[in-house]
């Protein structure tokens, strides 16, 4: 097989063709360290490549399972993260000039569990200085552009994770996700992307914006690979107490393909108003495939979806500027001016304003939970336009102007106010070749519903199977 | 700064005085468009009746 095809391929493919001993992991991450170094000058979606280190865990896992140890599905995987997630004696940025040199001391609880599963970790990945930003313009090393067109954005916070997955860079990536960083950048650049149940995966070492709404996630080719990863970093960890106990479940067990008599909401409101015509196209078309996949659909009716935007904008301000309150004392200067802008003004905010944001979350959680009650999963768009041009401030929906900057996460942030699980899969492309993708949003840790209802489409569609030009 | 309700001067005292910060006009300036955001977001919220909704507690979210 040739590297380019190897690279191409799903985690899940890799996993079997290591097992089977048909490509060791030797091989795979040498191709992904060559890959990296040949395209990403063009993509820039590593902060960090860690080639030499990368090869010596490789030899290490290949070891491993000719000595017959082979700990499952991820061993010898070469897969990559956001540079927010710390790594113990490995820069992690946070994709800002102030932690350039910044070498943590330890791992973060979800790199200790890759590594425990075997993963091959290949490097750090650019993102949206602090993750506070939908388009990665504003990083220490500069914007990363989409491998569908290099003169538009991938979406952010991730996305330096979404390009490198999209354009085989890596077979899999962890992002995060506090108003969509995880489904954004996942949309844009045609991967799946699961932001799971908050408290359902550890944020223990991972440098915070805002601690409520903050979610790590895997970001993926394949639905299933989302699966593997998911598996691999979901349950309780005493270093994050807002992690919860619950069991995890066998979530490759659900990718049945069968989903003959599952219920999906269609929100009536606000989730398609204001959305690009090809955007609307693709997403409805997707519904069709699912009802004739034998899912049910009706109608939901979520009127307060339409302030999730606000009170997430003041929940995430709010808890950042007091995160940041020391480095913009100190280190002003350093930040990129549009995040410094954020900050500053999050500290700003009353405290009465912050409480009612708090009391119309709960209002917008109650109204999502009763919906969820009816049926198994909410089916939206997960962005409302594809990815605008590199510096594009405002877009043109029918007769409206909008503002790019909250348009990009009007359709996420609610949950991530909820806390709900949600996941982006590919679900078309626009005549301009760009990607779309479909927002599946499930009940509280019932990410294994989202996924078998996003496989069931994979299995009906080939979106997955288009390749950027790299 | 003409887009939000506040002044510069105001801006600039508020930033201080809650934030620990002495920008200068450029920096303020640099502020106008999240605050206008940030204020419409406010009044937005300000519209809602929310009956007698208590705020969401934090890290509570269980399976249903």
């Amino acid at each position: 097989m040739e590297a380019s095809e190897l690279c191409h391929s799903s985690l899940r493919g890799l996993a079997t063709m290591i097992q089977r001993g048909e490509v060791s992991p030797v091989e795979a991450t040498q191709a992904v360290v060559d890959r990296v170094e040949k395209f990403d000058i063009q993509l820039n979606s590593y902060i960090t490549l860690l080639g030499e280190q990368a090869m010596v865990q490789a030899r290490a896992a290949e070891q491993e399972i000719l000595d017959g140890h082979y700990r499952g599905p991820l061993h010898g995987i070469p897969i990559a993260v956001k540079d927010l997630f710390y790594t113990k004696g490995i820069r992690t940025t946070a994709g800002s000039k102030i932690l350039s040199d910044f070498l943590p001391a330890y791992n973060a609880t979800v790199i200790t569990k890759l590594r425990d599963a075997g993963a091959i970790l290949v490097g750090k990945l650019n993102m949206h200085e602090f993750a506070r930003g939908a388009t990665n313009a504003s990083s220490l090393v500069g914007a990363c552009n989409n491998p569908w067109d290099t003169l538009r954005i991938p979406g952010g916070s991730s996305g330096g994770a979404a390009a490198a997955v999209a354009a085989g860079l890596c077979f899999g990536a962890l992002g995060s996700d506090t108003g969509g960083s995880i489904r954004i950048p996942a949309a844009l650049c045609g991967i799946v992307g699961l932001k799971p149940t908050y408290g359902r995966v550890s944020r223990h070492g991972v440098f915070p914006l805002s601690w409520s709404l903050d979610h790590v996630g895997p970001m993926t080719r394949t639905v299933a690979d989302a699966a593997l990863i998911l598996q691999a970093i979901a349950g309780h960890d005493r270093q994050d107490p807002t992690t919860r106990t619950a069991v995890v479940p066998d979530y490759t067990a659900a990718l049945t393909g069968d989903i003959e008599g599952a219920r999906l909401g269609i929100p009536q409101e606000f989730y398609f108003e204001q959305l690009d015509v090809e955007v609307g196209d693709s997403v409805r078309a997707a519904i069709q495939t699912l009802e004739r996949a034998g899912a049910h659909v009706e109608e939901i009716s979520l009127p307060l979806s339409k302030y999730a935007a606000a009170a997430g904008h003041i929940i995430s301000l709010t808890e950042a500027a007091e995160i940041h309150e020391k480095f913009l004392q100190t280190r002003f200067a350093d930040y990129s001016p549009d995040v410094r802008a954020g900050f500053v003004a999050g500290q700003l905010i009353l405290g009465k304003h912050y409480m009612k944001a708090q009391r119309v979350r709960s209002l917008i959680r109650q109204e999502m939970a009763a919906a969820l009650r009816r049926v198994d999963a909410l089916v939206a768009p997960t962005v409302p336009i594809p990815a605008p041009r590199m510096g594009q401030k405002t877009v043109e929906i029918g007769q409206v102007t909008v503002d790019i900057m909250s348009t990009l996460s009007r359709l996420t942030r609610p949950a991530n106010l909820t806390g709900f699980p949600a996941l982006s899969v590919p679900c078309g492309f626009t005549q301009g070749g760009m990607p779309i993708g479909l927002q599946l949003i499930g009940r509280p840790f019932a990410e294994a519903t989202i996924l078998q209802l996003a496989y069931a489409y994979e299995q009906e569609t080939t979106w997955h199977q288009r390749l950027p030009m790299f | 700064m003409a887009t939000t309700t506040l002044s510069t001067q105001t801006i600039s005292e508020m930033v201080h005085k809650l934030g620990g910060l002495a920008l200068s006009p450029s920096e303020l300036e640099g502020l106008a468009p999240q605050l206008e955001t940030l204020f419409r977001d406010i009044q937005l919220l300000e519209s809602i009746d929310l009956g007698e909704a208590e705020p969401e507690t934090l890290f509570d979210i269980e399976g249903e």
